[in-house]
Order: C-alpha cells, then structure tokens, then sequence
C-alpha cells in the first residue's frame, strides 16, 4: 500500500458515497481506501492491524464510515461468506478477534462460537451450490453462452437497478444494519467490543481517528428513534470524545432523497457532489496534520 | 430463539436430556419453564403479555364453567381482551395510518409522529390457540381445568409457540394432561422430522428466497422475470413454513406429544376448496369453527354463504398482517372459493373428473391462480403490485426469457425434494407404509442413510443468507 495521508476504511456506505478519484483531486492529497461490502467492526479492526500497521503505512487521518449500531455489533457479518472474508485476512492467531467473538455469540458462555468453529459450518466450499446453479443454467439455455447470461444477470440485478421503496436487507443485499430485534445497549469493554481495540490501534499508528456517522433510513426522514438508540449515539459519541476520537455526522438534511439509489446507498449519478460534500464537511477537521 | 440456530441445539438438547428424566408434573413444570425462557431470549417483556392473555382466558374460562348464567360476558370479556392486546400490538399502527390518510384526502392533516410498535412474534397464533379454548368451554366441547400450570404450557407450549400449527384444546391440552413414556422410535421420528424441517428452511427456502428477492427487487422486471421471481417465492413460502411446522411437531414428538399436521401438500391441489383443505390448515379449521360457522356456515341462503365465505377470508388475509396487499389477498381466495362453488353448482361432478387430461388442466390453472395469490401476498406496494399482474409477456429478448426460465428451473431443482415428499408420504397416497415402518431394521437403515443425506446437503447445500422462518412477521 503507497503511503497515503488520508486512510477510508468502511463498507458499502462508504464506496457507495465516495468517488475516490474525485476526492483525490479535489483534495490534493494522497488518499486510499479499504472497503467490503458487508464489511463491520470486526473487518475494520482487522483492517488496521493486518493491512494497515503491517504495511507500515502511517495515514495521518484515518476516517471510518459507520451507520447504526455497526462499531459496537462485533458479531454482526462475522459468519458465511462474510466469515471466509475475515479468515482470509486474519494471521495466524487472533486472540482478539476469537476472545470477543466467543463472547457475543451466547451471552457469558461464548458455547455457540465454539461449536460454530469447531464444526465450521459456514466455510464449505460453495462448489455444490454453484453446480445446482449452472445446472439451472444448462437446461434453460436458448441462445447465449453461460458467461454472457451471468454478465447480463450480475448487471440487471446490479444494486443501483434495485427500487428505492425496498430496505436492501429485505431483498438479500449486505447492509450494515444489525439485527432487526437487537436492543441497542452501548458497550466498549474490550473483551466484548472490537471498538476498544480499533482506538488503541489507531493510537499505535499516530492517526488521527475520525468516525463518520452515515445516517439510516429513520435518520434521514426524521421519524422519532428508539429510545434506546438515542441514548445509545449519546453514550458512543461521548466515548469517543473521551478517547480523543472525532465524531461527524452526515448532514441528512443536506442530501436531496433523489440521490439515493435504494435504502442508504448513494446512486452511482450523484457520487462525485456527495464527494464534495463530504471533503466540505470533513476537511476543517484534517486541519491537524501530523 | 430460532429453530435452526446453534442457541435452540443447545436448549433442545438441554431440554430434550432433563425432562425424560422427570415425572409427569415435574414434566410440565420444567416444559413450562422452558416455554417462556424460549419466548424472553431476545425480548423478556413477551413473557409478561402471553402471561397476561393466559390469566386472563384461565379465569374466563373458570367463570364460565362456575357462572352458567354470566358465561356470555366473561367470553366478552376474554375475546376483547385478547384482540385488544392483538390489535394493539398488530394493527394500531395500520389503522392509524389508514385515518390519516382518509382524513387528508379530506383536507385535514392529522399527520404526527409515527409510532414504530414491535410485534411480539408469535401473538396472532397463541392468541388464537388461547381464546379458542374459552370458546371451547363456553360451548361445552371442553371443560375448564383446575391446574393454570397445564393451562399455561398449552398457551405457551414452546414447539408450536411462534408459528403454530395453533392447536385446539380437546388435542394439545389433553395431551398435556397425560403420562407420556419414553419411546425410542418416537424420539427417532421426531428427530429425523426436525432434520427435514431444517434441511427444508436452510437448503430449499433459503436459496430459492435469494431468486425471488432478486426478482421482485429490481425496479423494471420483466414478466419472465416476475413470474420466475413468483415461482420462487411459491416454493419459498411452502418450503419455510412446512419446515417450521415440521421442527415444531419433531420437537413435540421427542417430548411425546403429538401437534396436528398443518400441511398437506397443498400444490397438488386441483381446486381452492382443496388447497385451503391442504394449505395452513390449523388455520383454516380455526376460521371455518370460529368465525364461518358462527356466521351460519352453509347453512343458510346461498347469497349469505358467499357473504360468510367472503367475510371469514378478508378476516383471514387480515390476520396475516396490517397491509392491504393481505387484505385483497383475503379477498381473492375468497372470490376463488365463491367462483368454485358456484362451478360445482353449475356442473356436478366437476370436483371429481374421470378424464386424466382434465384433472391435469384443473391442476394447472390452480397453481397459476396460487402463484397470482402469492404475488399479491408478497408484494406490499401497490404501484408495483399493479406493474407486475399487468406485465406484458410480448417483444422480450431472448435474455429476459432465459433469466425467467432459469430463475424457474433453479427453483424446481431445489423443490425436487418436495415433490418425492410428496409422491412418498402416506398423506398423499393414502398409504400407510411409513408409521408402519418404523420398527422394521431396513427402514432404520434406509431412515438413518437419508437423515445422513439431509445432514450432509445442509453443510454443502445451506444458503449463504439464511432468514428468519416468513410467518415469524405475522
């Protein structure tokens, strides 16, 4: 990874919003991003160990994106293809990552992480499926090849042709938000949280941590919030501030509901005037360089 | 908690290892416990509301046993209770949202914050189960019983719990009032019928989900594409629920109970008075003996039976959710039932034609009309609604053809197990030949390789994105 001075690191909310070749250039700096679909605290925190420190890179900023109650769910998208993906950039021992995850699975015996792992369900092979798949294919076949109809399916069902009346979790797209039910109780103990972790990495890595808040749905129409949830942004909010961590938030007001592709994405149309919305609000805040 | 996750193994296999050991009270006592630490695990305050309908029907109930003479206003008395708290909880928010928009297409703008109440999961089904047994005493077809413990697992019973099948008193109570034995063939088949169910949810109607999610996601689907996306969810829809009911009557089965089957292949039916005989059918008996029957039922002039028909299906498409889209779902089958009724008046003999080519017509022209049933029944938009019955299948390329055709191949692949279900169960052939098997040592052989089969297409075959069993919502 070339030395960047501003690092992004986030999920869909991010490269969904952020034109990076537009943000170079209005910025003038040096600036690279990690993103995956799907991706959550756990991928972040992995992000900035394995990636990040190894690399030797020192961004000066380092800006995460997060929507909900993402940074404080370390289970959340931890599991199926979203679990090969953290194999993938795991080392070969991560007592972080399978001290907190053992502990959010069954509250105070972490037993459902440890039989999950041990019996690793959810890293077969995908072959079986893909075979059921291409059959489905093979019989149906009129004209085109099976790579042009992939093509044209991975296109027609490409996420900016989806309807904007749908929440993408509905209809099977990754989104950060967790899980339907969940009480949102703030928590930043480190053996349940990966949010304790990301901080003192940051700390390691001298960057200058700023959390970017994207509003949901809710947010963004002003319908009255949980309870439960307000309280829980005040407690995150006032965490951060106590470890000396920048919070922004998207200015819901300020983005007309037409540049919305469907439910928090950003349309394809109007990435490059969200870009500049976004270095607007962030870089009176990247004023203290290192 | 979720049958197919790894917390309900836990507890099943914790529940399942304890109560064998026990007498029957301590049976009970411990089934009961149970029960409500299942109901609590995400949200605790349920407890309190499935606590608050059992009191309140137990002491009805006794009332009404103790008081002949005030029997009808402790049933008043349980009936609004029960669909107060249902409608509350179910269909405050709806009916709401219904005034204000009546009342702003007459220029008063009563528009105000909106209130985001979560539905315990669960309620339309215990309540059900619940206030049928007060009716059930009110009639006289069951007796009030003494113990509120044996009263409150049969609300509460955890198997049938959130999705049903919503048992009858004269059944699931008396069950629970009687010793149970230990039964090694018993706990087999219950467990090799929650393996069904699991590889049912995990393998057919979670993969066929991510077809029709695709295809009624995009914003100009094609009519293949609608239908194949339609077919899907046909698949889906059947295939999630009957492996919710077939985990819950395994799970009930290895306690030594038996809970009513509430599926019967209901796509190989040929006509609607056949698919609702086949489709939910603790439902549908609940409505036919609590709200068409006392409406007078069949017997009465042929222009009432169609109202009570009509009335006893909006009642029904309402049960399922606070949306419109269920409400003409309702509607429809009830418009489905009439039509068939009045063809049967019309032309005797038409339910049961000797002609192989017409029953295969009449099959034919059923599932289309299911599968219609089915789009309104997912499609909560009404813009869209509307788009996708009035698709027009002319001047599409060839690549909207095989996206459709694929999308519907894919979904039979994976139903294929459905269908030698079907062709094998004894339901369907009137064959007895699987309970008659049980203790035969080949089919115990035959049984353990096909439970070894299920097993091994879960791990290979189980969809990336699995969710929540579809009638959890309602």
């Amino acid at each position: 990874m070339e030395d960047p001075e501003i690092l992004l690191i986030g999920n869909s909310m991010l490269y969904t919003r952020i034109d990076i070749d537009e943000l170079r250039e209005i910025s003038g700096k040096r600036i690279s991003w990690l993103t995956k679909s799907g991706g959550a605290s756990a991928c972040w925190y992995l992000y900035l160990k394995n990636i990040i420190t190894e690399s030797g890179a020192q961004p000066a900023h380092t800006v995460i994106f997060f929507r909900d109650t993402v940074l404080t769910s370390p289970a959340y998208r931890t599991t199926g293809q979203y679990g090969d993906y953290l194999k993938r950039i795991q080392s070969k021992d991560e007592p972080v990552i399978k001290q907190v995850l053992a502990s959010n699975h069954l509250p105070a015996l972490g037993l459902s992480a440890k039989i999950q792992s041990f019996y690793e369900i959810d890293s077969q092979p995908r072959v079986f499926q893909s075979s059921v798949h291409d059959l489905a294919l093979d019989i149906t076949k009129i004209n085109l090849p099976k790579k042009a109809r992939k093509d044209d399916m991975n296109n027609r069902f490409s996420v900016d042709n989806l309807r904007h009346d749908l929440a993408l979790e509905n209809v099977g797209y990754s989104t950060p938000r967790t899980s339907r039910n969940e009480t949102h109780n703030f928590s930043a103990d480190p053996d349940t949280s990966f949010l304790p972790h990301i901080l003192e990495l940051s700390q390691n890595l001298k960057t200058n941590l700023i959390f970017y808040q994207v509003k949901n749905t809710l947010e963004r129409k002003e319908h009255p919030l949980p309870a439960d949830y307000t309280s829980y942004l005040v407690d995150l909010k006032n965490y951060l501030q106590a470890q000396n961590a920048l919070t922004l938030e998207e200015e819901a007001g300020g983005i007309p509901p037409s540049w919305f592709a469907e439910g928090d994405h950003i349309s394809k149309n109007h990435r490059i005037e969200y870009t500049r919305l976004f270095w607007n609000k962030i870089k009176g805040s990247l004023l203290v360089t290192k | 908690m979720i049958f197919h996750s790894i917390d309900y193994l836990l507890f099943f296999t914790g529940v399942i290892c304890v109560y064998w050991t026990l007498n029957l009270r301590l049976q009970n006592t411990m089934l009961l416990l149970a029960s409500y630490f299942f109901y609590g695990y995400v949200h605790a305050w349920y407890c309190i509301l499935i606590g608050a309908t059992t009191i309140v029907d137990y002491c009805c109930a006794k009332f009404i046993a103790n008081k002949p003479n005030h029997k009808r206003l402790f049933l008043a008395l349980s009936l609004t209770t029960n669909f107060s708290i249902l409608c509350a909880f179910k269909y405050f928010g709806f009916f709401i949202d219904n005034i204000v928009a009546v009342m702003g297409l007459a220029g008063l703008d009563m528009s105000g914050p909106t209130w985001e109440i979560l539905l315990p999961v669960g309620i339309s089904f215990y309540t059900f189960q619940s206030a049928s047994y007060v009716v059930d005493v009110y009639r006289g077809k069951v007796e009030a019983r003494r113990k509120i413990l044996d009263y409150a697992l049969f609300v509460a019973f955890f198997p049938q719990l959130v999705a049903g099948p919503i048992e009858r008193a004269g059944r699931l109570l008396n069950a629970l009032e009687t010793p149970r034995t230990f039964n090694p063939d018993r706990l087999r088949s219950g467990l090799f019928l929650m393996l069904w169910g699991v590889f049912k949810k995990l393998v057919i109607a979670d993969n066929v989900a991510t077809i029709s999610n695709k295809a009624l996601s995009i914003q100009d689907p094609s009519f293949p594409i609608i239908w194949g996306g339609v077919f899907a969810f046909c698949i889906q829809i059947y295939a999630d629920f009957s492996a919710y009911t077939d985990i819950a009557r395994g799970t009930a089965r290895t306690l030594g109970i038996d809970v009513c089957r509430n599926f019967n292949h209901p796509y190989i039916a040929r006509n609607p008075a056949a698919f609702w005989s086949r489709w939910h059918i603790s439902l549908s008996t609940w409505f036919r003996d609590y709200v068409y029957i006392p409406l007078g039922g069949n017997r009465c002039s042929e222009h009432r039976v169609i109202i009570n028909i009509m009335l006893t299906f909006l009642v029904s498409g309402l049960w399922h959710g606070a949306n419109w889209n269920f409400i003409i779902w309702g509607a429809y089958h009830g418009l489905l039932l009439v039509t068939w009724r009045l063809a049967c008046k019309i032309r005797p003999g038409i339910e049961t034609p000797s002609s192989r080519t017409v029953q295969i017509g009449q099959w034919a022209i059923m599932f289309g009309l299911i599968n219609i049933g089915w789009l309104i029944f997912r499609e909560q938009n009404p813009v869209y609604l509307l788009k996708f019955i009035t698709s027009n299948p002319l001047g599409l390329s060839s690549e909207e053809w095989q996206t459709g055709l694929y999308f519907f191949a894919y979904s039979l692949i994976l139903a294929l197990p459905l269908a030698i279900h079907c062709w094998t169960d004894k339901w369907c052939t009137g064959d007895d030949h699987w309970e008659s098997r049980q203790q035969n040592w080949k089919w115990v052989i035959a049984q353990s390789a096909l439970a070894g089969i299920l097993l091994t297409a879960i791990f290979l075959l189980k969809s990336e994105n699995s969710s929540e069993f579809i009638y959890f919502q309602f």
